[in-house]
């Protein structure tokens, strides 16, 4: 029966969600009589079947929950928030005892009396009419445009362990390599027999290759299949009005980039919940609708993925931030002033950031959005944010579409790009932050950094002496100037020198006095400019000889 | 041979039915709900109907009254499954024109009875 038994965990891990986001829908727009019907289908559904697999626990728990359903389908009016948490939990008790199911073979001990009783109690009279409108109906659903999730067709799947479907992905990278160098003797071999048979091999390579990348896709939107509920449960806690609008989500990306997306979407939802949308009296003073909208969004662009969670809230703070940055010591009084709306507005992903004073039950913990940031980092992705005070914050994370381990493997190879003992670097860069983000990120790397945060500090390090191996300098605050002096008049002019840029890199004017244009943003880039540099030396032009 | 087809969205469903049926020897196809069912109906009737009442796409009853009005569509025996939740659904199956019901979780004797029930004759040493 052990087959029978994956195929049922296969088909609730599909069911219960979908259970789970239509209750949600339903409860927001109690007219989706749909989404009522097909909550009772997923439940039949796995009432039935666990009655066949003699799993009674979750049988009686799904016998509750739908006859409490059929109820419920008779008279919707009668339905309070109590209630929709009562059929939400008995969906989490599922879910726990099918998970608990999975890992050990057989269903807890726990027989969820209470809940069945309770879902199993006859209502008491209903209460006065105005009550019995859920209070703070929280969202809309995203399925409100987007037809309900597909139902299970018999399609043919089965569950793999990623650890093997990785050793298989490993395997084909190898296989990938050795046909390359097969591919490569071939103008050299006399027998020409190999030739057809090469290149089948050739052929079902990149078939095998293209096979293992597909089989770990998964949409984007699975990352996301939990927020309705998320919602739901923190408006009410909070007595927040939101609409919740997802768009987008077919896109089918690597599952360790959904795996990524999963944590980080909870994070900023709740954030958005907590710090970004006001309360609906503050939204009403402010001429804004009560109900906060919360839109997630997501699309390919450029080879990557983007998702962006926009929110019509209070926005950030510029002056705020630039205070809190300021009283923590990062940044002078005068550089924070310095800094602009937008500048100040990315302080919010470093780590130790909060403008609260005091952390709130729901995003707090101490948790602040650089979780969200090394998330998408350690992905090779990165995080933007754009925000309006009073009218809103839009957090965009951009990720690859498949797993940067599934490229560093392809990379294994070659020989690995080794910094050489100690290089002395110069940090030119006028903006703060860039200066505090960029010169720990190259000491980390293995180098001996200086910052200087002007051209004139700079020059004051030149006439006492100092020397150095790599310039790297800001391209945009710094001047081109700086360059100039730096390589004709200079005794550092057979340095590395290195610009640093917020420019796009093909928009930089071309110019002989850097060897590499580096976006400030591209901290990898940064660090892949230097090693690869240093791997093949660069040839510095003699004292004089620079155009 | 017997032939029989399972109408049911749920795949672990549709297996359980299909070893007890295969056991029977009836010869088995399965559709997911209840268009993919007629439309397999119109390639060719089966001799037995296993029927599930909660669908999408087209449910139970809907399937019921199409097959009821195809050329040749009274002769399937039609045999709903349900729960003890759902008798509504039972009067309004055995109305649209199936033969019998029984309860999940059901097994290879119950089916056997109920198709016996119903005029179905028996095909094991076919």
């Amino acid at each position: 029966m052990d087959d029978l038994l994956d195929d049922f965990l296969l088909e609730t891990a599909d069911t219960l969600p979908t259970a789970e986001a239509e209750l949600v829908a339903w409860e927001a727009d109690p007219s989706r009589r749909a989404s009522l019907d097909a909550v009772f289908r997923c439940l039949h559904t796995v009432k039935s079947a666990s009655g066949f697999l003699h799993l009674h626990r979750i049988e009686a728990l799904a016998d509750a929950a739908e006859s409490r359903l059929a109820r419920l389908r008779e008279t919707p009016e009668a339905c309070t928030p109590e209630m929709v948490g009562l059929l939400l939990q008995a969906l989490d008790r599922i879910r726990d005892t099918v998970g608990h199911l999975e890992l050990l073979g057989v269903e807890p001990a726990d027989d969820h009396r209470a809940l069945i009783a309770a879902l199993s109690q006859v209502e008491a009279a209903p209460p006065p009419r105005e009550e019995r409108r859920l209070p703070h109906s929280p969202m809309r659903a995203a399925s409100a445009e987007a037809p309900p999730p597909e139902p299970a067709k018999p399609e043919r799947s089965v569950r793999v362990n990623l650890d093997v479907l990785d050793g298989l992905a490993d395997s084909i990278e190898d296989l990938v390599r050795t046909r390359d160098q097969m591919l490569e003797l071939l103008p050299t071999l006399r027998d020409g027999a190999l030739r057809a048979p090469l290149q089948r091999l050739s052929v079902i390579t990149g078939e095998l290759q293209d096979g293992v990348v597909r089989a770990r896709l998964q949409p984007v939107g699975a990352a996301w299949r939990a927020l309705p509920r998320t919602v739901r449960d923190l408006s009410q806690a909070l007595g927040k009005k939101v609409e919740l609008v997802l768009d987008g989500g077919s896109d089918a990306v690597d599952r360790e980039v959904v795996d990524s997306l999963k944590d980080s979407m909870a994070h900023l939802v709740r954030n958005s919940l907590d710090h970004g949308l006001e309360w609906p009296d503050e939204r009403r003073a402010a001429g804004k609708s009560e109900r906060g909208l919360i839109h997630i969004s997501a699309w390919l662009e450029d080879g990557a993925l983007a998702v962006r969670i926009v929110d019509d809230g209070r926005g950030l703070d510029a002056n705020a931030i630039r205070e809190t940055a300021a009283a923590r010591g990062w940044l002078t009084p005068a550089e924070a002033a310095a800094m602009t709306d937008a500048q100040a507005h990315r302080l919010i992903f470093v780590p130790g950031f909060s403008t609260r004073a005091q952390a709130t039950a729901v995003s707090g913990r101490g948790v602040g959005l650089d979780v969200v940031r090394s998330a998408a980092e350690r992905m090779s992705g990165r995080v933007t944010v754009r925000s309006t005070l009073g009218e809103g914050t839009a957090i965009t994370v951009r990720l690859p579409l498949v797993r940067p381990a599934a490229l560093a493997d392809t990379r294994k190879g070659e020989p690995e790009l080794q910094v050489p003992p100690l290089r002395r670097v110069l940090l030119v860069e006028e903006n703060a932050f860039f200066r505090h983000m960029m010169a720990p990120l190259l000491t980390a790397a293995g180098y001996d950094v200086t910052a200087a945060a002007s051209a004139d500090e700079a020059w004051r390090l030149h006439a006492e002496g100092s020397d150095f191996d790599v310039v790297v300098s800001d391209l945009d605050g710094t001047g081109p100037g700086f360059a100039r002096r730096l390589k004709e008049e200079s005794r550092w002019s057979a340095a590395l020198s290195v610009a640093l840029t917020d420019l796009p890199v093909g928009r930089v004017p071309v110019t002989d006095h850097f060897a590499r244009v580096v976006r400030k943003s591209d901290r990898a880039g940064l660090i892949d400019a230097l090693a690869s540099s240093f791997h093949a030396p660069v040839q510095a032009p003699a004292p004089g000889q620079a155009a | 041979m017997r032939t029989c087809l399972i109408v049911d969205d749920s795949r672990v469903i549709r297996r359980v039915a299909r070893r007890i049926l295969e056991a029977l020897d009836f010869q088995v196809e399965e559709a997911s709900d209840g268009a993919e069912a007629m439309a397999l109906c119109r390639d060719r009737l089966p001799d037995a109907v296993l029927l599930d009442w909660n669908m999408p796409v087209m449910d139970g009853l809907e399937f019921l009254h199409a097959l009821r009005r195809e050329p040749g569509g009274e002769r399937p025996i039609v045999v709903l499954c349900t729960t003890r939740n759902e008798p509504e659904h039972i009067a309004a199956a055995l109305a649209a024109g199936a033969n019998e019901y029984i309860m999940k979780p059901f097994d290879g004797d119950i089916i056997e009875a109920k198709f016996a029930e119903a005029g179905l004759p028996f095909g094991r040493t076919a």
